[in-house]
């Protein structure tokens, strides 16, 4: 992974992350930057990664769950709700604008 | 209802049956034609510059340039947006051996020579000078601070030259909101401190930047820009297949807002948000993390808070 010392403080949290950047105390500044924005996505929603690539542990350390395969995730989800979950599908989502309302 | 639904994973595709939950909706770019001529289309953006004199005017009288150009984790094809203003400026009385073209690196890492020849393809490598920004070692010029308090540092070949020329394709962007415009001289060819700072307007915002037009971020990066000296930048949008759609030239910001329209109408989809979920595929951007956390964001447009986003993602 580019910049794989930033693993080591991934999955703190948000606030964190600022305070120790701004307190000179993280090297690599442009990965914690973007430290910073995984988290503030995390504390906004749950994240899980679907990956033969990224192992269980990697995924910890960037504060993420994890699933064997999409239907395993969205059967979890299903488990879990109170009422039937409304799911989007993005196929291609770093290319996709979502103009929402 | 909505019961199956298939995914890119890499080179494969995963046929995925959705029990238990009621799919909203499926959401993928749009097909988008490329433009039949793209030489054609690139000259005709250099004879109708936007809000700001030709090329091949604003280069009269000025006896060197220099050529800003993306880096081999875009799909601009330099090797088509370079050649056409190397011509005018070659017009406009400027010698090939006063042209420099850089590489605009970022902090990525530098290119091999396979990778530059691909980029910019055998013309431009025989016409002119080509360099690399590598942020680690290049001679950065101290400019001070932002009124926001952004250190800048830059590429002193910059100030070096009589005018300089930014290209790019704006596609929606996590922290600029799209790329392109002066997001070429930053992060492009300035010291790490100035993304850095850059990046963590960013990393502040409580809401996503994503296909934002005036964020804090694009504010600072055209502030840099002009202090910098780049006026003008060539612009092009391109489809899924990274073929050029639109191009525009003229000065930086009308340019790029108005290429920005261009980009809204290839990747904007119509979608709902407050989902409880989103399930968001990493294509095209599967080689790692680093590229493919780029998923999370346009997620989270879709999912409410305290919400699931699922991104599924190869890397290999």
């Amino acid at each position: 992974m580019t910049h794989p010392d930033m693993l080591d403080y991934t999955a703190q949290p948000a606030d964190v992350l600022l305070g120790r950047y701004e307190r000179n105390e993280i090297d690599d500044r442009v990965a914690a930057s973007l430290a910073v924005a995984w988290a503030r996505v995390r504390e906004y929603a749950r994240v899980v990664l679907v990956s033969d690539g990224i192992a269980p542990h990697e995924a910890a350390a960037l504060g993420f769950d994890t699933a064997p395969d999409v239907e395993t995730a969205l059967s979890a989800l299903a488990r879990t709700s109170g009422t039937t979950p409304q799911v989007g599908v993005l196929t291609h989502a770093p290319d996709t604008l979502p103009l929402v309302a | 209802m909505i019961r199956r639904f298939d995914l890119p994973y890499g080179a494969e595709s995963l046929a995925v049956r959705a029990a238990g939950v009621d799919l909203a909706g499926i959401y993928t770019p749009r097909p988008t034609l490329p433009a039949l001529a793209p030489e054609a289309l690139i000259r005709e953006a250099l004879d109708n510059p936007i809000g700001s004199e030709s090329l091949r005017e604003a280069a009269r009288g000025k006896t060197s340039a220099l050529v800003l150009i993306d880096d081999i984790t875009r799909e601009t094809p330099a090797d088509l947006l370079v050649p056409p203003i190397l011509d005018d400026l070659e017009t406009a009385g400027i010698s090939a051996d006063d042209i420099l073209v850089m590489i605009a690196l970022g902090t990525h890492r530098p290119m091999n020579d396979e990778e530059i020849r691909h980029k910019v393809g055998d013309e431009v490598l025989s016409r002119v000078r080509i360099t690399q920004h590598d942020h680690r070692t290049a001679p950065l010029r101290d400019l001070g601070v932002t009124p926001s308090g952004t250190p800048i540092e830059v590429n002193e070949h910059l100030f070096e030259a009589d005018i300089v020329i930014g290209t790019g394709a704006v596609v929606p962007h996590h922290i600029a909101g799209f790329s392109a415009g002066a997001k070429i001289v930053q992060p492009g060819v300035s010291g790490a401190a100035t993304t850095a700072a850059t990046h963590m307007f960013s990393a502040r915002a409580r809401t996503p930047l994503l296909g934002r037009v005036d964020t804090p971020v694009r504010a600072e990066m055209e502030l840099i820009a002009e202090r910098c000296g780049m006026r003008h930048v060539l612009n092009v949008t391109l489809n899924a297949d990274g073929q050029i759609v639109t191009a525009r030239f003229g000065a930086t910001r009308p340019t790029y807002r108005r290429a920005v329209e261009d980009a809204r109408r290839i990747y904007g989809v119509r979608a709902p948000a407050g989902l409880d979920a989103v399930v968001a595929g990493s294509h095209p951007c599967d080689i790692e993390f680093w590229q493919a956390h780029k998923s999370l964001y346009p997620a989270m447009l879709m999912v409410r808070p305290g919400g699931t986003i699922i991104v599924v993602t190869p890397c290999p």
